[in-house]
C-alpha cells in the first residue's frame, strides 16, 4: 500500500477499499475480476463506479457484501475497512449483521429482485425482522411508512400486493424500500435503474437522491450510463480489466478526463449535435484470465506507445487538480471534436 | 389449479381415479364385506358375482374383493410411505447440496452416484437376504435407491434458483441461510419434486407389487396385488378372473398416477399454460 493510498481515507470516509484484489477461480482458470482497487467513500458521498461489462464493477460491490459467487469467487488481496473492521476478515454470520443493516445493496433487475411467491409487505417485514427485534404488527407500520417513504401510492394496501401486482418502477421502489428499511450507512447501487424505462430511471435516481440526503448515507452508483452518474454522484471512478484507471469529482472528470478509455466512454455519449455516428471504442475488453504485462488498455488505444505494452501504468494524480488521479503513460488533451 | 386440474379430460379422469381408489384403499378394514384372509374351501375358485362375494374367491375361499381392498392399502402404504420417506431425506440432501455447493456438494453428490448406481433388484435381494422377506426389507430397497432420484432433482433445481436474483436480494439483506433455503429456495423446488414424487409413487407400486409376485414381498396372509397374482398364476387355466383383477386393479392405479402426474407437470410448468 503506497503512502497516498492512505491518505486518501480521511476521518470522514465511511468505506476504505485497500488494493482490494478479487478472482473467480474456475477449475481450469482464473479471472482476475477486480485488480488492486483501492477507493474511499465518504459520508454522505455518492460515487460512480462507471465501466463496461465485465469490468469489475460489479465484483466490486459483491467484494464488499461478502456476496461473491461461492465457491470461486475470493478476495485475494487487500482490505476493506468499514466502521473500524476489515469486512473481508469477518465470518459469515458478522457479515451477515452488517448486510442489509449497515450496507445494503439494490439490483438491477426488480423484475427478479423480490421472491414471487411472497407480499412485498412479508418481504420487507423479514428484511427488519433479520436485524431488529420487532413485533409483527411493529414491523409492518414501519414498513408501510418505509412504502410511503419511496412514494408508493396507497402504501397500506401495496404491502399486500405480490411483485407481479406492481410495475417496474414500482417495484424497484419497493426494492430500494427493503433495501433501506433500516437506515443503512451505505447503498450500493447495482445498475438500479438500468431494466427500468428511461422515464422511470430518471424518477428512480431522484428517489435514491432524495433518501440519500434523508438518510445521510453513502452511495457507490454502479453503471454503465455516464449520463446517469454526471446527474447524480459527486466523484466518479471508472473502472476497466478489473481496475480504477481515472477517478476525479464528477465536473473534472466530464471537463478534463485524462485516460483514453474514459475519453472515449464520454464522447460515446449520444448528443443532440452527434446523432449521425455514434463513437465507438474500438476492440473488445481484454480476457481477464490473461493480463498482459502492459496497461490492459493498450490494444484498444488510439495513443498507445512502446512503453504501453511492457510497463503497467501506475494510478497518478493530477497535480493542481484535488482528487484527480489516473493511469496513463501518454495521456492526450481531450477535445470533442 | 383445480381448474386447470379438470381442463385436461385424461388427466381429471387420473385424479378421479387416484381419489376414488387410495380412498378405498384407506377404508379398506371398513368396507371389506369379508375377512381377508378368512378361508372357506366349500366356496373356493367361485367367479365373480356369485352370492356373497362380488368378485368371487381365490383357491382357498378367501373373499377376492376384500383382499383387492386390502391390496390396493398396502399398495398405497408402500407407494405413498417410501415416497414421502425418500422424498424427506432426498429434498434435504439435494437442498443442502445445491445450496452450500462446493465441498458439502461434492460429499453428497457422491453418495448420491453411488446410491443411484447400484439396480434396484440387486439391493432388495440383497436386503431381503439379510433382513428375511417381507415388506421392511422391500421398503427399504425402494428408499435406499428413490431418495437418490430425488436429492438429484432437488439439486438441481436448487442450484439454478440460487442463482436467481431474489435469493441473492435476500442474502443482501443479511437474511440468514436456513431461512433463505425454507422460505426463498425451497417453495420454488417444490412443483418439480412433486411431478417426480407422484411418478415414484407409481414406480413403488410396480415394485411392490414385482416383488411380492416373486414370493419375497408382501408374506401371506396379508395380501397384495402382486401377491395375488403370482397365487392366481397357478389357476390361469381354470380361473382366468383370479389373476385378471388385481392385475387390472394396479394397472389402472398406476396409469391413474401417472395421468395425475403429467397433470401436475403441465400445470407447473408456465411454459404450457395455455397449451
Amino acid at each position: 500500500m503506497t503512502s497516498r493510498d492512505r491518505a486518501e481515507s480521511g476521518p470522514d470516509s465511511l468505506i476504505d477499499l485497500r488494493g482490494l484484489s478479487v478472482e473467480l477461480r474456475m477449475r481450469k482458470r482464473t479471472v482476475h475480476a477486480v485488480n488492486a482497487v483501492s477507493l474511499s467513500l465518504a459520508k454522505e458521498e455518492t460515487l460512480g463506479l462507471v465501466g463496461e461489462s465485465g469490468s469489475g464493477k460489479t465484483m466490486t460491490a459483491l467484494a464488499i457484501m461478502g456476496l461473491l459467487p461461492a465457491p470461486f469467487g475470493k478476495v485475494v488481496a487487500g482490505e476493506v475497512i468499514f466502521d473500524g473492521k476489515d469486512l473481508t476478515a469477518l465470518s459469515d454470520s458478522e457479515l451477515r449483521k452488517i448486510r442489509g443493516n449497515q450496507i445494503s445493496m439494490v439490483f438491477q433487475e426488480p423484475m427478479t429482485s423480490l421472491d414471487p411467491l411472497f407480499t412485498i409487505g412479508s418481504q420487507i417485514v423479514e428484511a427488519i425482522r433479520a436485524h431488529r427485534d420487532l413485533g409483527r404488527q411493529e414491523a409492518k407500520e414501519l414498513a408501510v411508512s418505509m412504502l410511503e417513504r419511496v412514494h408508493i401510492p396507497s402504501p397500506r394496501q401495496r404491502f399486500d400486493s405480490y411483485p407481479h401486482e406492481l410495475s417496474g418502477g414500482m417495484r424497484q421502489r419497493a426494492m430500494i424500500a427493503t433495501a433501506l428499511i433500516l437506515q443503512p450507512e451505505l447503498l450500493l447501487a447495482d445498475e438500479p435503474t438500468t431494466a427500468l424505462d428511461v422515464t422511470v430511471q430518471a424518477q428512480i435516481l431522484d428517489l435514491i437522491a432524495e433518501l440519500k440526503s434523508e438518510l445521510r448515507m453513502g452511495v457507490l452508483l454502479i453503471t454503465h450510463n455516464l449520463a446517469v452518474v454526471r446527474e447524480v454522484a459527486n466523484r466518479v471512478a471508472v473502472m476497466y480489466a478489473g481496475e480504477i484507471v481515472e477517478i476525479a469529482p464528477t465536473e473534472r472528470l466530464f471537463e478534463d478526463p485524462r485516460h483514453p478509455y474514459t475519453q472515449g466512454l464520454i464522447l460515446s455519449i449520444p448528443t443532440s449535435r452527434r446523432v449521425s455516428h455514434l463513437h465507438v471504442i474500438p476492440g473488445r475488453p481484454p480476457d481477464l484470465t490473461r493480463l498482459a504485462t502492459g496497461c490492459p488498455f493498450a490494444p484498444r488505444c488510439p495513443y498507445v506507445t512502446n512503453r504501453c505494452e511492457s510497463e503497467h501504468p501506475r494510478l497518478e494524480p493530477v497535480s493542481g487538480a484535488d482528487g484527480h488521479s489516473f493511469r496513463c503513460w501518454n495521456p492526450q488533451a481531450f477535445s470533442r471534436a | 389449479m383445480w381448474r386447470r386440474l379438470a381442463a385436461n379430460r385424461l388427466v381429471l379422469l387420473g385424479t378421479v381415479i387416484t381419489v376414488v381408489i387410495v380412498t378405498l384403499g384407506i377404508l379398506a378394514p371398513w368396507i371389506s364385506p369379508d375377512d381377508y384372509a378368512k378361508q372357506d374351501l366349500l366356496s373356493s375358485l367361485e367367479p365373480p358375482l356369485s352370492k356373497g362375494h362380488l368378485l368371487g374367491t381365490d383357491q382357498l375361499g378367501r373373499d377376492t374383493l376384500s383382499r383387492i381392498l386390502h391390496g390396493i392399502r398396502l399398495s398405497i402404504f408402500v407407494g405413498f410411505v417410501i415416497t414421502a420417506i425418500s422424498l424427506f431425506f432426498g429434498g434435504l440432501l439435494g437442498l443442502a447440496a445445491g445450496y452450500y455447493r462446493g465441498k458439502v456438494d461434492t460429499a453428497i453428490s457422491a453418495v448420491i452416484d453411488i446410491f443411484w448406481g447400484f439396480p434396484l433388484i440387486l439391493v432388495a435381494v440383497l436386503l431381503v437376504g439379510a433382513l428375511g422377506p417381507g415388506l421392511l426389507a422391500l421398503m427399504l430397497a425402494v428408499g435406499l435407491i428413490n431418495w437418490a432420484g430425488f436429492a438429484r432433482v432437488m439439486r438441481g433445481e436448487v442450484l439454478a434458483l440460487r442463482e436467481r436474483e431474489f435469493v441473492e436480494a435476500a442474502r443482501a439483506l443479511g437474511i440468514n441461510d436456513l431461512r433463505i433455503m425454507w422460505r426463498h429456495v425451497l417453495p420454488h423446488a417444490v412443483p418439480a419434486t412433486l411431478v417426480l414424487g407422484s411418478y415414484y409413487v407409481a414406480l413403488a407400486i410396480i415394485f411392490e407389487a414385482g416383488f411380492s409376485f416373486i414370493g419375497m414381498g408382501v408374506q401371506p396372509p396379508n395380501p397384495s396385488l402382486g401377491q395375488m397374482i403370482g397365487e392366481a398364476r397357478n389357476y390361469m387355466l381354470v380361473d382366468s378372473w383370479l389373476m385378471t383383477i388385481p392385475g387390472v386393479t394396479i394397472a389402472v392405479l398406476v396409469i391413474a398416477l401417472n395421468l395425475l402426474g403429467d397433470g401436475l407437470r403441465d400445470i407447473f410448468d408456465p411454459r404450457l399454460k395455455d397449451n
